[in-house]
């Protein structure tokens, strides 16, 4: 409502105790008290809004995910789902879900190299072309040798090494997600 | 500058129009009355800027409608106070437009040229009630679940269609996940656009007639009514959040439970219906269908019973019907509540729901509520896998009761307090004294008959292979000497897992040694041929066992109480 229009004095309508001031005066009371009611309902919206800001909302159970046998990893990339045992996920307690997938190789040295099978670009998933020996991003075409390095394309960095371990022939994996994009690695 | 880009927007807004229409004199003047449209219209506004806060954490499935409830309550920021305010919202829309009903009807509101809008008000109460039927469903808890179930009953009993009406709203033959997709398609979709649309209408045919006038010389509505309108709206808002951090929020009853005894109660704007449905046990569905409908067809009918002004008596009259229809809603209502209030046993199954809520609701907070849904987060108790074994498997002989044929196993298990009675008197029926093999064998323990300090020395001797933190270490040395020089090594072992006659104690008390007792109790160095217990190794999982063992420990430093606190809940699947 606008109220920079100056009303028209002695208008029909007003009454003989309107006088310009205390007309004013009202007008920006009902303004005031008005405001006060948006601010009682906005400041408390915008609060419940925001309160996943900050928040790991979903967060998986910490311990290292267990992926494939040793003997199952070889020279040519594989592709194994990670599975965590337990997800919160806002209210739910949930089991067994599927994080992401890692891509396992076997090195020319013998020992075992994970990546994320998340491309640094956007997120996508990306695969191995064993024709050209490289991984290869379906969404962006960017590509990346067999050991991750960056070769094409709109990626800044590499595939995002993961962290292993190997217990009683079973190779664990510690999941990490990095931010997209930068050439820097940053947990999200 | 400033006028150009005004004249620009009014030529293709025609703002200056409407603002106009605020300056106009306003028949009869300012007035209170007149505030209470606005305050409905603000109640409104709040409930849809509320409602839609609330459905970015509401999630409408049977796995986690209740879950998602719960988690706006107890963990989101402002969570509880948004649900406070527009479950009692709801309350507060109940009784403005009840107040503007009867304003307008004191006035003659109904009456020639303003029937249309007299009905759409009445249509737009219908709508408003049909918020607080879809509205309590949504939480899945047991309020919601069984206040919801006797509504839908009494929709069934409705002639010819009821059948098909119950179905259609509950989406199908029961309650489950279309009941609250359907419920929340209405609450969020259906009826907002139901409101939008009556209230437009409303406000159109209201243009033509405008309200009916107040008594005084006409005023402009802004600003003179546009400040009584904010001042009174104000107020309405604080008193609706002072009410709701009164009442303690919109509350939240545990997950539905379709197995449970519950005490449905009406909303309080239900209540005079609930109250005269129980006054008339065999009537009770002509009065759950038949009063509303002869309510609303009484109001809908004002414009024809007193359609034009000059006939005070008939006014009078209808006033008067009216009158007494809301003092006999309050009588019934309170009478109601005072039988509620009186009925001993209604407050004990209250508080026991009030503690499954608390109860719910922590674990939800603690550990969120597995996938199953809102009943599950009993199954997040701790102990729940070895409690349920426990009732299958262990309870049957070694918990208190008629027919215990072995130990009783209880809080304080492998604590001093319980060695020391075993050590006195190992054939009292609490101990082995109802185990038949042992209970009858000539090589069963004799009672411990040594000087009081000798058996303290011999309980903290044991009581330290629990692995207990709190150990006398003097006392455990002085336990070992009289251990070995005593009868006791003669029988029993204390390393190692070496057979004996008598079951090898070393790490007794422990999980390990728990474990290997489940597992096959008649073990060499366990209780050997003198065994009674059936062997689980094969019949439980590893983590079955494990579980079972980890409780036998914690039982140690129980107290019955701590039991009691795990037993309530065994019940829930």
């Amino acid at each position: 409502m606008s109220t920079d229009d100056p009303g028209t004095p002695g208008a029909p309508g007003e009454p003989p105790d309107g006088g310009d001031s205390r007309r004013r005066f009202l007008q920006l009371a009902t303004c005031a008290v008005g405001g006060g009611l948006g601010a009682a309902v906005l400041i408390p919206a915008a609060r419940l809004l925001a309160h996943p800001l900050g928040r790991s909302i979903v967060s998986a159970s910490s311990e290292p995910i267990d992926a494939v046998a040793v003997k199952d990893v070889g020279v040519e990339p594989l592709r194994v789902p990670l599975v965590a045992r337990r997800v919160a996920d806002a209210w739910a307690a949930t089991t067994n879900v599927v994080l992401g997938a890692a891509w396992l190789r076997r090195t020319p040295d013998g020992s075992i190299a994970a990546y994320s099978a998340e491309c640094p670009h956007k997120g996508c998933a990306v695969g191995y072309t064993p024709a050209a020996k490289r991984f290869e991003c379906p969404c962006h075409s960017a590509t990346f040798d067999i050991d991750g390095k960056r070769l094409s394309g709109p990626a800044e960095r590499g595939l995002d090494p993961l962290d292993l371990t190997v217990v009683d022939g079973r190779i664990k994996i510690s999941f990490v997600r990095y931010q997209n994009g930068g050439a820097e690695r940053k947990k999200v | 500058m400033l006028a150009a880009v005004r004249d620009w927007l009014d030529e293709r807004t025609g703002y200056r129009a409407a603002v106009a229409e605020w300056r106009r004199p306003l028949p009869g003047g300012a007035s209170l009355a007149h505030t209470l449209g606005f305050s409905l219209a603000l109640l409104l506004v709040l409930q849809a800027v509320t409602g839609a806060l609330l459905a970015f954490y509401y999630s409408p499935s049977t796995g986690s409608a209740w879950a998602s409830v719960a988690y706006i309550e107890d963990q989101v920021t402002m969570g509880a106070f948004v649900r406070g305010v527009h479950r009692w919202g709801m309350s507060a829309v109940v009784i403005v437009a009840g107040l503007q009903l009867v304003v307008a009807a004191v006035r003659g509101g109904y009456r020639r040229p303003r029937e249309v809008q007299w009905w759409l008000g009445l249509l737009i109460i219908g709508v408003l009630v049909g918020y607080s039927i879809s509205g309590f469903v949504l939480r899945w808890d047991q309020y919601g679940y069984w206040a919801t179930k006797v509504e839908l009953g009494y929709v069934t009993d409705s002639p010819v269609i009821g059948q098909a009406a119950t179905q259609i709203l509950q989406g199908g033959n029961d309650f489950g996940n279309l009941t609250l997709t359907r419920f929340y398609a209405l609450h969020v979709a259906v009826l907002p656009a139901l409101t939008l649309i009556l209230v437009a209408l409303y406000r159109r045919v209201g243009r033509t007639h405008g309200p009916v006038p107040a008594r005084g010389a006409a005023q402009a509505a802004w600003p003179y009514q546009a400040i009584r309108n904010v001042a009174v709206g104000a107020a309405v808002v604080i008193a609706l959040a002072l009410w709701s951090r009164h009442a303690g929020g919109a509350g939240l009853d545990g997950p539905a439970d379709p197995t449970s005894v519950y005490d449905a109660r009406p909303q309080w704007y239900f209540r005079p219906l609930f109250a005269l449905v129980n006054m008339f046990g065999s009537l009770r569905t002509i009065i759950a269908l038949g009063l509303p409908a002869v309510v609303l067809g009484g109001l809908a009918a004002l414009p024809v019973i007193d359609g034009r002004p000059g006939r005070p008596r008939r006014h009078a009259l209808i006033l008067a019907v009216m009158g007494l229809g809301l003092a006999g809603a309050v009588i019934v209502s309170t009478m109601s509540y005072r039988q509620d209030a009186a009925d001993e046993d209604l407050a004990k199954r209250t508080a026991t729901i009030a503690g499954d809520a608390r109860r719910a609701r922590a674990l939800a907070k603690a550990n969120g509520v597995p996938s199953p849904g809102g009943l599950a987060v009993f199954t997040t108790t701790p102990f729940y896998e070895a409690r349920r074994l426990w009732g299958s498997e262990c309870a049957s002989c070694h918990d208190d009761g008629q027919d215990r044929k072995a130990p009783l196993l209880g809080p304080g298990l492998a604590g001093r307090a319980h060695l020391r009675s075993l050590l006195l008197d190992p054939s009292a029926p609490e101990h082995f004294g109802r185990s038949p093999k042992i209970a009858t064998s000539e090589n069963a323990m004799p009672k411990t008959e040594v000087a009081p300090d000798e058996l303290d020395a011999l309980v903290e001797l044991i009581y330290a292979e629990t692995g207990a933190p709190d150990v006398d270490a003097a006392k455990v040395a002085r336990g070992k000497q009289l251990f070995e020089d005593g009868e006791c090594a003669n029988c029993h072992n204390r390393t190692g897992t070496d057979a004996s006659s008598g079951p090898n104690l070393a790490g007794y008390g422990t999980r390990a040694y728990w474990e290997s007792m489940l597992r096959d109790s008649g073990s060499p160095h366990l209780f050997g041929a003198l065994d009674d217990m059936p062997a689980y190794d094969d019949q439980l999982e590893p983590n079955s066992l494990r579980a079972l063992a980890e409780y036998l420990v914690w039982l140690r430093t129980a107290t019955p109480d701590d039991v009691k606190a795990l037993t309530r809940w065994d019940a829930a699947p």
